[in-house]
């Protein structure tokens, strides 16, 4: 069941993800995805926390360097194929509600 | 009990208690007693002005029971949780205890709760599990004694009869810290079904056998998909007693490591 874990992206992993596409301390994407989101989504630490572990596990993600006992990740080839491939369904979600709603609020 | 103006206090509890011990420490700081360390099942709390404070106990399971304290990964998860406003007061084995003030702005230590459900299941069935290995292991030689045994002499030894009483004391004890944590994995795993886990139902093969009689309720659900197969019996009941016959047999069909994402 292992691959199949992450082939729907919750939100937070997400945003993990995205942050993560620039090599960042582990502290610091709680910040970052807060501002990637403007303040619409918030992480916890213990989410975060077991979320990396899983990612790396899984290596969609790497870890980069280890300073004193702060670890810094960046996204992996594979780790950004899922995001792509998430990136991909989301807009075909939104080409697809279009269809439906745009026409809708045009009448109005 | 209680010295000068520090306080011990016994509370023992299973990971799976968490909200409870967080209610009870907050009452406390309320009442102007702040805690400050663990050891085992005592609660040590020292006297201060009475403050409104937040706490939140959290399992942390990538740590082994056996880590001791302070700890690489626990003292690097613990920075994690400084940076979202989290303070660490103390640690138990996995249960890490941490607090902020009442009107600070923070994050919640967990956002998911589907991931904090699956940590604390997974942390509280080891522990679980060793807990009843342990009753099993103090019991049997007390059931040897009883029911398979040459003779009642050992109802004349005071000794006998006094180790007897103090294992029924702890077997009861553990038993009832068991079915709570059912009770705990019931209520969270409540209507899981095979869409839940982001997976396609094939049909045809779905099979619900749903009971229910005045004492308990039992379903067993059970699913082929594309990608995996779901099969999981609920039993459910208002009182104790049945739930604890039935866990015998309920263990063994125990499922760890199910992943649940979105709902």
């Amino acid at each position: 069941m292992a691959r199949e874990q992450f082939q729907n992206l919750t939100e937070p992993m997400y945003y993990i993800l995205l942050s993560l596409l620039e090599e960042r301390c582990g502290v610091d994407i709680m910040e970052r995805v807060e501002e990637i989101s403007k303040g619409r989504v918030k992480i916890g630490p213990g989410t975060l926390y077991a979320l990396l572990g899983r990612f790396e596990k899984e290596r969609m993600i790497k870890e980069t360097e280890v300073v004193g006992r702060k670890r810094s990740y960046i996204i992996t080839d594979k780790g950004l194929a899922i995001l792509k491939e998430e990136y991909e369904r989301l807009i075909n979600l939104i080409e697809d509600g279009r269809l439906f709603l745009v026409g809708k609020y045009d009448e109005v | 009990m209680r010295f000068k103006n520090t306080k011990y206090v016994i509370y023992n509890f299973l990971s799976y208690e968490y909200r409870h011990i967080e209610d009870y420490l907050e009452e406390m700081a309320l009442k102007g007693w702040i805690l400050s360390d663990i050891k085992g099942d005592f609660l040590k709390f020292k006297r201060s002005e009475p403050r409104s404070l937040k706490y939140s106990v959290d399992i942390f399971d990538s740590i082994s029971l056996f880590a001791g304290k302070d700890n690489e990964r626990a003292l690097e998860y613990r920075e994690y949780c400084k940076k979202a406003g989290w303070d660490f007061v103390c640690e138990r084995e996995k249960i890490q205890i941490y607090f902020s003030e009442g009107s600070k702005e923070k994050v919640e230590i967990h956002t998911d709760e589907f991931e904090k459900f699956n940590i604390i299941m997974k942390a509280s069935l080891k522990h679980v599990l060793l807990n009843f290995i342990n009753i099993i292991l103090l019991l049997f030689p007390e059931y040897l004694l009883i029911f398979k045994g040459t003779d009642g002499r050992f109802l004349a030894n005071s000794l006998s009869l006094g180790v007897l009483l103090q294992l029924t004391i702890f077997a009861t004890h553990e038993f009832t810290g068991i079915t709570n944590f059912l009770l705990f994995s019931i209520k969270g795993r409540r209507n899981l079904y095979l869409e839940d886990f982001g997976d396609k139902n094939l049909g045809g093969n779905l099979f619900v056998d749903s009971r229910k009689s005045p004492i308990a309720s039992n379903m067993y659900y059970n699913n082929e998909g594309e990608k995996l197969r779901l099969s999981y019996t609920l039993f459910a009941s208002k009182y104790e007693w049945p739930v604890k016959y039935n866990f015998i047999y309920e263990v063994l069909l125990f499922k760890v490591g199910l992943f649940y994402w979105n709902k």
